[in-house]
């Protein structure tokens, strides 16, 4: 017997980093462990609550956390980690949004198209 | 109704009482990632080994599969190249390639299959019994080294590869059945630098161990080997016979270990099938330890918060107040060493009945709980308590109690050293506890009324109430079936079992086959659920140990809190719910009370009881008619108390009192030694026994010395009723010979060397399952090589040396004269076998490795010489050679003593006699440290300090810190005895009086005749005269 390529180890040792047997993307149907990472929602060192996303997502996720307010050494530490908690969820519920728009769209488009032959 | 006789004082004994010990030293939060690791991979790696038959069992062959998913991805063959000779390695090449299986040794399978593959692939790694198999696969082994908070201490630590990047192997043994298993953190950095940088910490894995063995337990609630497992899941490859491990590895024995994995595999795919049925999504199978685990996992699918976290910050001292007033189930005997006719009768599933009587369920789902004061309510409960008062369902909603009393002859349960050096036992006893007030529940109170005729003096009483009911609660489908499922916020769930498996129990009589067994499966699952979660989780405590004692602050009920420093952390289990623990129990014991004084009030006896059931005995000179009569009538007084919606009786009449044949009813007689030891049986027309039910209880650790098929054909053939359930084929035949014995008139002799294998030595089978075990044979382990050594979880086998094994050697005078060489005890040990006599022919000493004759070693007859004498220490008329009515002693309460979780560690205890450093001990409390050490001091001066030592047994320097309270000496001044104190006291009395009435006669016949003459008289010198007459007249002065 030989052993499972690499790729088996590979793929135990990603899906133990991201916690889960059955990864999914938070804001897409990906489910493609190698595309998988896994998402600070209040930006690094704020807080260590993380969601698995894919690298596009992640990568527009962590684009939008560029804008949030920067750091502000004199601000409550408490309120402001909740602050930026919030607004990450908000880019999460955001990028969800437009995924249900493409698919509300995607269905309107569909229900137009002429039936096909063998359809009722 | 009048006082009972009150009897005199017959006892000065230091109360133990269940204090609540917490650790001063709080918890470091761990840097460790909050993520919890993904469940097991869909990998598998079950394997199994076979090894050697002497002490070491040192590893032969091993077989394993390797799975994904249900695929087979490898199987194969190990070996160990020591172990195996060249023949041996040919015979297994062959086997595997005519098989297409891989052959490895066992440094291959250590590094190729069991790390790259199951460590690195996170697979679930299963094995039956499978702590043995990974101890036979090591290659060295250690006590698991772990930080004070971690739980792993007390188990052992094995390296399996030679690899350093590969992590050790921690077991921990926790029962018979149960084990934590897990991977020890990896050397090096387990961080990435990028990580560490961001402060993210990854947990070590810890890998997923499945132990077959554990989760049929759980599943089940009973043990299995492998062989009955496969048989009762019906598996397509059940285990093969083979018993031929001593001789070479042939295609037999491989074939054997090749379909042992197999058939673990076909198990653990059945018990996982089983497990996902009872729709616990979050419960997996590498956490199933224990049906407990299964209750707690119902809970948590109902979304019950535990108590605990509801209310984190609950009073330390109404905790402590709680705690004082649990005690166990009551286990007693009345009617001791005397044939009578019995009717056993049995409380309908006592735990979860009383729980719905007094509407537990409220507390469990309830937001916290909250308190007030009940004094003047629980004085007026205990005036109008009584047998009629008790019949009203609603009374015992009542009972929600914890009452403060002054107890003064009143009969409570007393938890204390009856017997010298014995452990501490609970007896229903009369109680004068003097000045020191104690709380005890409700329910513990009114039943002193019942027994004793008088209520107790009420101080103080608490009412617990449940606080509002919890969000979030979710309703369950028991079992996985929806007809079976319970709202919590609407059912009453002990209600709601009972009833399901009544109405599961009824329908399964008209049923056969496979709808029977599936039927009995689930009529199991509800028994399970109701008795895992309506007693055991509440008082779930377990004890670890720790690498060095650490401050501890004890919370007492008859004392302020206090530090104390000891290395046994108690640390409670999730559902912990002392108040709930204690109230079912002290409300099972008022059922046994009220059945008490039922019995007492219809002019009957009792033989015993056992903490849900009754021996209702006839008195002689009743008719059976009447008798029957009267115990119906008990019974049917019971059925007002019935909370479920089918009706009858709580108080059930058990099957024992009826044929074996017609099933109708059958005169049933019972011979009861001491608590839990008794037995229970019919008489043919010859006056022979028929065995209905007997007792194991202090027979368990002996193994078999035959079983059914070469037992002595005297006895009848026990029906099978009587076997299962831990009594063996053995047991029914040694009672059926103390029975005989009864009734031949002649119940001192019993003949007990009926069969040739009770003249052979006694053997018990022991594990070395603790590092602390293992340590037995250090002797017999040094200077061998590791494959020979006795290593953790080895199968030994113990035996005894006779009291006087050297008595032929005659005593040589002038060797006497000379020192006495210290003679080293001998404690013989033996490698497992099943054919014990080729067992004890090579026992050997565990310390030295000398073999041990077999003429030293203690026989079964020897063994069993006084266990139909078995005292009955908490009551009076109990010793060895007394018989009758046992009467309850009338104890003084002389001191507390503080005490963790008593049945710590019984397993070990069980097979190895009782160790008074197994349960955690916190000492007496300040004011009674501070009495004895004064009672002490006049002792000593009065005494001397060498005597006062040898008569306490504890040495001089230990009496010096002692009377010097020196730091944490509470905890050996609780292990003197009260009573040798008080003896020694009586004797310093008795011999100061002689002392001054000497005093007096020597000074009055020296004042008379003088000095000299008096000193002539007796025969001494004068000038010794003086000084013994300045000795007496100051004998403090000495």
């Amino acid at each position: 017997m030989t052993n499972p390529s690499a790729y088996e180890r590979r793929k135990q040792l990603r899906l133990e980093k991201l916690g889960s047997n059955n990864p999914v993307c938070g804001t897409c149907p990906e489910r493609d462990w190698r595309c998988l990472e896994l998402h600070h929602v209040a930006d690094q060192g704020r807080d260590d609550l993380t969601v698995i996303s894919c690298r596009n997502c992640h990568r527009r996720l962590s684009d939008d956390q560029k804008d949030h307010p920067v750091f502000n050494p004199s601000a409550d530490p408490m309120l402001d980690r909740i602050g930026h908690f919030l607004l990450g969820l908000a880019d999460l519920l955001k990028l969800i949004i437009e995924r249900l728009y493409t698919f509300a769209h995607m269905l309107i488009e569909r229900a137009a198209l002429p039936e096909k032959d063998g359809a009722a | 109704m009048t006082a009972n006789s009150i009897p005199p004082i017959s006892d000065h004994l230091a109360l133990s009482l269940r204090a609540f010990a917490e650790s001063t030293i709080p918890k470091q939060p761990k840097k460790v990632s909050k993520k919890r690791p993904p469940f097991a991979s869909e990998w598998t790696l079950v394997f199994d080994t076979e090894t050697t038959t002497d002490a070491g069992q040192s590893l032969r062959i091993g077989t394993y599969q390797l799975r994904q998913a249900d695929d087979l991805y490898g199987a194969g063959v190990f070996f160990d190249p020591e172990g195996v000779t060249d023949a041996e390695l040919q015979t297994l090449k062959s086997y595997t390639d005519a098989r297409g299986l891989s052959l490895l040794t066992r440094d291959e399978f250590a590094d190729q299959i069991f790390y790259d593959m199951a460590y690195q692939l996170r697979a679930n790694i299963i094995g039956f019994n499978l702590p043995f198999d990974i101890s036979r696969i090591a290659i060295r082994h250690g006590s698991a080294r772990s930080n004070k908070y971690q739980d792993m201490r007390g188990g052992f630590t094995f390296k399996i590869s030679k690899q350093k990047i590969y992590p050790n192997c921690q077991v921990k043994h926790l029962s018979r059945n149960c084990s934590f298993i897990r991977f020890a953190s990896p050397m090096g950095q387990r961080d990435a630098r990028g990580e560490r940088g961001r402060g993210l910490y990854n947990r070590p894995r810890r890998g997923h161990f499945v132990d077959v063995k554990t989760l049929a337990n759980a599943l089940f609630a009973r043990g299995f080997s492998l062989a009955d497992l496969s048989k009762f899941l019906k598996v397509e490859n059940p285990k093969l016979d083979f018993d031929d491990f001593a001789g070479p590895v042939t295609d037999t024995m491989i074939e054997y270990a090749v379909r042992d994995v197999q058939t673990t595999w076909e198990c653990y795919l059945e018990l996982t099938e089983r497990l996902a049925a009872l729709g616990l999504p979050k419960l997996v199978p590498e956490k199933a330890y224990s049906e407990a685990s299964i209750g707690k996992a119902y809970l948590k699918e109902m979304g019950i918060i535990p108590w605990q976290q509801c209310q984190p910050q609950f009073p330390r001292q109404i905790l402590a107040n709680i705690m004082s007033t649990y005690f166990g189930g009551r286990s007693e005997v009345r009617i001791r060493r005397e044939l009578r006719q019995v009717m056993m009768c049995d409380f309908l599933s006592m735990y979860p009945t009383v729980c719905t009587l007094m509407g537990l369920w409220n507390f469990v789902i309830a937001d916290g709980m909250t308190t007030q004061d009940a004094t003047a309510e629980a004085k007026a409960i205990l005036e109008n308590a009584d047998l009629d008062w008790l019949q009203q369902p609603q009374s015992w909603r009542q009972l929600t109690m914890l009452v403060r009393v002054k107890a003064q002859g009143d009969i409570f349960p007393v938890r204390a050293a009856y017997s010298e050096g014995e452990q501490s036992t609970i007896g229903l006893n009369y109680l004068t506890s003097g000045d020191t007030p104690l709380w005890f529940t409700l329910a513990d109170c009114i039943a002193s009324k019942l027994l004793a005729g008088k209520a107790p003096e009420v101080l103080e009483a608490v009412m617990f109430m449940p606080g509002e009911m919890q969000t979030g609660l979710r309703p369950v489908n028991v079992g996985g079936n929806a007809d079976y499922r319970v709202d919590p916020t609407k059912d009453d769930l002990y209600k709601r079992l009972i009833e399901l498996r009544y109405s599961v129990k009824v329908s399964m009589k008209s049923k056969s086959g496979d709808d029977f067994a599936a039927m009995d499966t689930e009529q199991n699952a509800l028994k399970i659920f109701a008795n895992a979660t309506s007693y055991g989780i509440f008082v779930e405590i377990n004890v670890n140990r720790r690498a060095v004692p650490v401050p501890t602050i004890v919370h007492s009920a008859t004392s302020a809190p206090f530090n104390f420093s000891t290395d046994k952390a108690e640390e409670t289990g999730p559902y912990f719910h002392p108040l709930l623990a204690t109230l079912i129990t002290g409300a099972a014991r008022l059922m046994l009370a009220i059945a008490e004084r039922q019995v007492t009030d219809s002019g009957l006896e009792w033989s015993f009881c056992d903490t849900d059931s009754i021996a209702i005995a006839k008195p002689d000179e009743m008719d059976r008619e009447q008798f029957a009569a009267k115990v119906h009538d008990i019974v049917s007084w019971f059925e007002a108390l019935n909370p479920y919606d089918f009706g009858g009786s709580i108080l059930k009449i058990e099957p024992e009192n009826h044929a074996l044949e017609t099933g109708n009813p059958e005169p049933l007689y019972c011979w009861a030694v001491s608590a839990k030891r008794y037995a229970l049986f019919n008489l043919d027309s010859d006056d022979a026994p028929i065995m209905r039910k007997v007792s194991a209880h202090g027979l368990g650790h002996l193994r078999p010395p035959f079983d059914e098929t070469n037992a002595p054909d005297d006895m009848p053939k026990a029906h099978h009723s009587v076997l299962g359930k831990g009594t063996s084929y053995w047991h029914v035949d040694l009672w059926w010979r103390i029975v005989r014995a009864a009734i031949a008139g002649t119940p001192n002799q019993v003949p007990l060397g009926y069969h040739a294998a009770m003249l052979r030595p006694a053997i018990s089978r022991y594990g070395a399952t603790s590092p602390d075990l293992l340590r037995w044979f250090k002797g017999y382990n040094a200077n061998r090589k590791y494959r020979d050594k006795v290593k953790p979880f080895g199968f030994l086998l113990s035996m005894s040396v006779k009291l006087f094994p050297n008595s032929e050697v005659i005593l040589d005078l002038a060797a006497c004269a000379k020192r006495r060489k210290k003679v080293r005890p001998v404690k013989p040990a033996a490698a497992y076998d099943t054919d014990y006599a080729k067992a004890a022919a090579s026992a050997f000493c565990r310390e030295s490795g000398e073999p041990v004759p077999s003429e030293m070693l203690k026989t079964y007859v020897e063994t069993l010489a006084q266990y139909h004498l078995h005292p009955e220490s908490k009551f009076l008329n109990g010793s060895y050679g007394e018989k009758g009515t046992t009467l309850r002693r009338h104890v003084q309460m002389s001191g507390v003593c503080n005490i963790g979780k008593e049945s710590n560690d019984w397993e070990t205890q069980a097979v190895l006699g009782f160790d008074p450093e197994a349960a955690p001990d916190y000492g007496v409390t300040e004011s009674d440290q501070l009495a004895i050490i004064a009672r002490l001091r006049v002792l000593s001066k009065s005494l001397g300090a060498g005597k006062l030592a040898t008569a306490l047994g504890v040495s001089t320097a230990k009496l010096s810190n002692i009377i010097l309270n020196k730091s944490n000496s509470r905890r050996p001044v609780s292990t003197i005895s009260a009573r040798v104190i008080l003896g020694l006291e009586k004797d310093a009395e008795v011999s100061a009086k002689q002392m001054q009435s000497e005093s007096l006669e020597l000074n009055l016949a020296s004042k008379r005749d003088g000095l000299r003459e008096t000193a002539r008289k007796h025969g001494i010198d004068p000038s010794n005269l003086r000084r013994r007459l300045k000795l007496l007249s100051n004998p403090e002065g000495r």
